[in-house]
C-alpha cells in the first residue's frame, strides 16, 4: 500500500458532483500536482484532505495515510477531525496569516495549541504542565528561528504580515505550516498572483523540501510550477481525472481535454465539454529548474 | 425671578451626574447584551434566527422615546406589577435599544473578518475557543471601533431621551430652569456640557482605534 492511499473521493453541493470518485496514490518524499482548470475540483479536494469539508459518505470515499484511516464514510466529531488534521498543513492561495500577529507568534500561535494540547493529555499536574509548556516552546522558538533563517527571514521575525512582500508572507505561510511537522504539505495555488521571479523562488522552495523527504501536495493551473516539482501529476476536468501520470503527459497528452487545456485552444475539446479555458495561465518557460 | 450662573451649574451638575449614570450602565450592559443578541443571530437554529430578526427589527422600528415609556408604564397598566424606578426603567429600555445595534455591529464584524481566518486557524489544529480568542476577537473589535464609537457618542445624547418619564438628567434640569427663570443661554451652557463629555470620549476612543490598528501599518 503506498504512503497516502486516496479512494473514490467524492464531493456535491446541491446535487453538483465538484469531485467525482478522485482516487490517487502518493508515496513518502513523492509530489503530486493536480492541475486543471478554475471549478475542475482541484481545491475542493485539498480542502476535504485538510477537513474542512465533509466528503460525500454515500461514495465510499476512503483516505489512508501511512497505514491510517483518516476519512471514510463514517462521520467524524470535531475534535477527531482536529486530531486528523495534524497530518497535513496547508498553505492557502491567500497565505491567511494572522494579522495581529508578527512573524514569529504567527509561526509560534499553532504550537502553543499543540504543546497545551499535547500537556493536557499527558494528565500532568497545573506546574508541570506549565514547566514543560516553557521548555518546549523555548525549543520551538529556537527551531522557528532556525527555520526563518533558512529562508532569509530571521530578520523580519518581530515584522507585521501586512510589512511583508507576497514572497516573504508566503515563506512564512509555508513555515507556520512545517514547524507542526505534517506528513504531507499541500498547497493551494502557491504561484497565484506572484511574479515571475517570486514564482522561481516558490518552485525552488518546494524543490528544497522535496530534497528534505517532504510529501507534497500541489494545486495548481501553472504548467511550469509542474513541471518543475512533480513525480505525479493529475489533470482534473468538471471534478473527473481524465488523464494522470508522471510529469511527461505535459509534454506527450493523450487526452483531448489535456491537450485543449495545455495549448488554451477550445477547438481541441470535444464537442459538448467547452469549458471556458483561464486564458490567463503562463505559457512561457518561468521555470528552467531540474530537481537535481 | 433670577438665578445665578454657580446656582445653574450646580443644578446642571446635578442632572449631568444622572446623565453619566445612565450612560455608563447602558454601556457597560449593552455590550454583553449585544454580544448574546449577536450569538442568537448567528445561531445554527433558524427559528432563533428568526426570533432575533424580528426582535431586532421591533427594537430598530420604534422610536427609543417609545421603548422607554413601554419599559416604566406597561408592567403596571397592564399587568399590575410594580413598576420600576424611573432610572431602572430609562436604563432598561436603552440597554435593549443599544444591544440590538450593538448586536448588528458585532455581527457585521464577525462576517467581515474573511473565512480564510477561521480555516486557516481550524487547518492549524486550533480548538473552537482558540480560533475565536485567539484568531478572530482582536481583528474583530479593531474593525468595529468606528462604528461603536458612533453609537456610543449617540448613547451619550439619547440619554436625555429618559426625561420623558421625568428622570432628571441635564436636559430635565436645564428646562425647568429655562421654563421658570426664562433665560435661554442654559440651553448653550448644556451644550457644553455634552460637547465637553463627548469630546473626551470620542479622545479617548480614537486612542484606543489608533492603539488597535498596530497590525495594519
Amino acid at each position: 500500500m503506498a504512503y497516502l492511499e486516496i479512494e473514490n473521493l467524492t464531493k456535491s453541493y446541491s446535487g453538483v458532483t465538484v469531485l467525482d470518485h478522485f482516487s490517487a496514490s502518493l508515496e513518502k518524499g513523492e509530489t503530486l500536482c493536480l492541475i486543471g482548470d478554475s471549478g475542475s475540483g482541484k481545491t475542493t479536494f485539498l480542502r476535504l484532505l485538510n477537513f474542512l469539508e465533509d466528503s460525500d459518505p454515500s461514495a465510499g470515499g476512503k483516505v489512508v495515510l501511512d497505514g491510517k484511516v483518516l476519512i471514510d464514510s463514517s462521520p467524524l466529531t470535531r475534535k477527531e477531525k482536529q486530531e486528523r488534521r495534524e497530518n497535513f498543513g496547508l498553505v492557502f492561495q491567500s497565505y491567511n496569516l494572522f494579522p495581529q500577529y508578527n512573524v514569529l507568534n504567527n509561526i509560534l500561535l499553532p504550537v502553543k495549541s499543540k504543546i497545551r494540547r499535547e500537556g493536557k493529555k499527558q494528565k500532568l499536574s497545573f506546574s508541570e504542565r506549565r514547566r514543560e509548556y516553557k521548555k518546549t516552546l523555548a525549543e520551538k522558538e529556537k527551531e522557528a528561528d532556525n527555520l526563518l533563517e533558512s529562508v532569509s527571514l530571521l530578520s523580519k521575525k518581530e515584522s507585521y504580515p501586512y510589512q511583508l512582500s507576497g514572497g516573504e508572507a508566503q515563506r512564512v505561510a509555508i513555515l507556520r505550516a512545517l514547524i507542526l511537522a505534517p506528513k504531507v504539505l499541500c498547497f493551494d495555488e502557491p504561484t497565484a498572483a506572484l511574479d515571475p521571479k517570486l514564482k522561481r523562488q516558490v518552485a525552488e522552495t518546494i524543490l528544497s523540501l522535496k530534497k528534505q523527504g517532504q510529501t507534497i501536495l500541489v494545486v495548481t493551473h501553472e504548467m511550469e510550477l509542474a513541471q518543475a516539482v512533480s513525480d505525479k501529476i493529475i489533470f482534473l476536468e468538471k471534478g473527473k481525472i481524465i488523464e494522470s501520470g508522471n510529469r511527461e503527459i505535459l509534454t506527450s497528452p493523450h487526452s483531448a481535454e489535456l491537450k485543449a487545456f495545455l495549448t488554451g485552444n477550445e477547438e481541441d475539446i470535444p464537442h459538448g465539454r467547452e469549458k471556458d479555458i483561464d486564458r490567463e495561465r503562463a505559457r512561457g518557460t518561468l521555470f528552467s529548474l531540474s530537481q537535481d | 425671578m433670577s438665578i445665578s450662573f454657580s446656582e445653574v451649574t450646580l443644578k446642571l451638575l446635578d442632572g449631568f451626574g444622572t446623565t453619566c449614570l445612565i450612560f455608563v450602565i447602558s454601556w457597560i450592559l449593552s455590550i454583553p447584551l449585544g454580544i448574546l443578541f449577536c450569538l442568537f443571530s448567528l445561531s445554527r437554529f433558524k427559528t432563533v434566527r428568526k426570533i432575533m430578526q424580528v426582535f431586532i427589527w421591533i427594537i430598530r422600528g420604534t422610536p427609543l422615546m417609545l421603548q422607554i415609556m413601554v419599559v416604566f408604564y406597561v408592567p403596571g397598566l397592564l399587568f399590575n406589577w410594580p413598576s420600576l424606578p424611573r432610572i431602572a426603567a430609562a436604563i432598561t429600555a436603552i440597554v435593549i435599544n443599544y444591544a440590538v445595534y450593538f448586536s448588528e455591529i458585532f455581527r457585521a464584524g464577525y462576517q467581515s473578518i474573511a473565512k480564510g481566518q477561521q480555516e486557516a486557524g481550524a487547518v492549524l489544529g486550533l480548538s473552537r475557543s482558540e480560533i475565536f480568542f485567539k484568531v478572530l476577537l482582536v481583528p474583530i473589535i479593531q474593525k468595529i471601533m468606528p462604528p461603536m464609537t458612533n453609537e456610543t457618542i449617540s448613547l451619550v445624547k439619547d440619554t436625555a431621551l429618559a426625561r420623558i418619564i421625568a428622570v432628571n438628567e441635564v436636559m430635565l434640569a436645564a428646562d425647568h430652569i429655562v421654563g421658570t427663570y426664562a433665560i435661554v443661554w442654559v440651553l448653550f451652557y448644556t451644550a457644553v456640557f455634552y460637547l465637553v463629555f463627548v469630546g473626551i470620549l470620542s479622545l479617548l476612543l480614537k486612542l484606543l482605534e489608533k492603539k488597535l490598528s498596530y497590525f495594519e501599518g
